[in-house]
């Protein structure tokens, strides 16, 4: 069942287009949305999380229209956000941070507020951090504490743009599993570069470039686009468009296999480079 | 009292249900007795009620100055939070605008005897918009945007911390125009510094916050510096007739009007 509806979405800055018509549903599960930068992703997740109105079509969430004064609040109340850049005040402890937070989220008894504190710090690992100032941790804990404000209060509805970014591949795991813990009995939609990050967690995946969903289904389904497109080469082919050395000095390639090459089997990175192109490598080069 | 305590007493204790000198004859008992420390140790109410208690006292956070201030003023304990997380009430910025309005009123006092240009009466207006410019907003709030997306209706926000950063420019300003500036028309900065604020308030729906509130201080102190090159004598005097006074209070009106019809604005997480 779907419990977010986002229909004929369109957002522009200026001249360029953020959103150019974009549909799609979710409901519960971890949707992953993969697009290059400047795809739109950020711009799709602030109107979702109602800090950005769209300039035209709609959104429903839970049968809320974002539009309405108080059914946003009533989203407000059901979502958990983790902007791409959440901010902190740096002399806050954690504890101090999140207890100012779960007031913003209506929380008004002490009592009630410190014992959701304690099962947000408790959910993303940081109980030895409570009393820790937010200056003093680092980049990884930060991104926890930025998990850690999205789930005051249970929401269903979690909305994180890219939670590991910035991570080393230990703190990425870490992530990845709590975000797989945290999504039983909720809607949440991932913004990521990661390509492996969707193939770990993810049930479903979108790929989104230029303002437009140009991908919707499973990792796995994501993988088969490149089916019979990616091939390996021990020559350096040419006219190939995507591909790279490896390791074992072979090329490794995604589109039309040039002559010589062998087919091998694809992965979900194989079917988004095909999907979204040289836009996909700047961004894996970055 | 029985060779051990009863279950019932036990409850009794845990729950503080009981009186001091049963009290002290139970820790008595307890200070000797394993078994029925044993009892007393899996009462789980006890237990959890006890490190609930211990856990507050270690975590919670420690209230400020101003939180302090607000909750003597029977402002309830959360929206004294709110309230003092606001980056223009904390200790550096109070100092900053203390020290600012003492050194504007001394200048002022010179001035008086000099016939100079009149800085309090320059700087007294300026002080609640350059708060209000960063107490909500891209540009002093780090959690903006995880605030804008909380059900906390902003606008409340906003004004409820403006509210505050206002009323402590305006009693810092009171305190020095009474005790250090010499010059007649105490309080004449009084509704400027209301219609600059609203102003900018109400350029914040159009303009990114610093340059609503840069915009507003630029336009006073060019009119301050027009009025002063006007009239030498009693520089800027011209400014804060009654007359002048009639039309800030017309721009405070006119400035509350477009805020509170462009309030939405602030609700989508409009504020820059």
């Amino acid at each position: 069942m779907s419990t977010v509806r986002i229909m004929g979405v369109h957002k522009s800055y200026g001249s360029v287009k953020a959103l150019d018509g974009t549909d799609f549903e979710m409901g519960e599960g971890i949707t992953g949305l993969l697009g290059p930068n400047g795809a739109g992703k950020t711009t799709l997740l602030r109107c979702l999380a109602t800090v950005l109105a769209p300039d035209q079509g709609k959104l429903d969430v839970f049968g809320f229209d974002p539009d309405r004064p108080n059914e946003r609040t009533e989203i407000r109340r059901r979502l958990g956000y983790m902007p791409q850049e959440p901010g902190f005040y740096q002399s806050f402890t954690c504890f101090d941070f999140l207890d100012y937070l779960a007031i913003l989220k209506e929380h008004v008894d002490p009592d009630s507020r410190h014992d959701e504190v304690r099962l947000a710090l408790r959910q993303t690992g940081l109980e030895d951090k409570s009393k820790v100032k937010i200056r003093k941790l680092s980049g990884g804990m930060r991104r926890r504490l930025a998990l850690a404000q999205s789930l005051i209060g249970s929401p269903p509805l979690l909305v994180l743009d890219e939670p590991t970014a910035g991570l080393d591949p230990e703190q990425r795991f870490r992530f990845r599993e709590m975000i797989s813990d945290l999504a039983e009995e909720r809607t949440v939609l991932l913004s990521t570069h990661q390509t492996e990050d969707v193939a770990a967690i993810c049930d479903r995946v979108l790929v989104m470039d230029a303002g437009r969903i140009r991908f919707d289904g499973t990792p796995k389904e994501l993988a088969e686009v490149a089916a019979g497109k990616v091939w390996m080469s021990a020559e350096r082919p040419s006219g190939a468009r995507i591909f790279w050395r490896t390791a074992e000095g072979t090329y490794r390639g995604v589109g039309d296999p040039p002559s010589g090459s062998t087919l091998i089997d694809p992965a979900i990175e194989d079917g988004y480079l095909l999907l979204v192109g040289a836009a996909a490598l700047e961004v894996e080069a970055a | 009292m029985s060779w051990h305590i009863e279950q019932a007493t036990i409850d009794s204790y845990t729950t503080g249900a009981i009186g001091r000198a049963s009290a002290a004859s139970v820790e008595a008992h307890l200070a000797t007795c394993a078994g029925c420390r044993a009892m007393l140790a899996v009462a789980p109410l006890w237990l959890e009620q006890s490190w609930a208690g211990v856990a507050d006292v270690v975590e919670a956070p420690k209230l400020t100055v101003v939180e302090r201030f607000l909750r003597s003023l029977g402002v309830p304990g959360h929206m004294a939070r709110l309230i003092s997380v606001t980056p223009s009430l904390r200790p550096s910025w109070i100092l900053a605008v203390a020290i600012s309005l003492v050194f504007a009123g001394m200048a002022s006092r010179l001035a008086a005897q000099q016939n100079g240009i009149d800085l309090f009466l320059m700087l007294a207006p300026l002080v609640p918009v350059a708060g209000v410019a960063v107490a909500y907003g891209r540009l002093g709030d780090p959690a903006y945007e995880i605030t804008v997306s909380s059900p906390v209706d902003p606008v409340r926000l906003l004004f409820l911390r403006s509210t505050a950063v206002t009323v402590m420019a305006i009693a810092f300003s009171f305190l020095v125009d009474i005790g250090i500036r010499t010059d007649v028309g105490t309080g004449a900065w009084l509704l400027p510094a209301l219609a600059l604020t609203l102003i900018t308030l109400a350029l914040g729906t159009r303009l990114t916050m610093w340059v609503a509130a840069s915009t507003v201080a630029v336009v006073w102190i060019a009119l301050i510096l027009g009025a002063a090159r006007q009239v030498p004598g009693r520089p800027a005097t011209v400014l804060f007739t009654p007359s002048s006074q009639l039309v800030y209070l017309a721009a405070m009106v006119t400035a509350g009007w477009v805020l509170t019809h462009r309030q939405d604005y602030y609700r989508r997480g409009g504020a820059r």
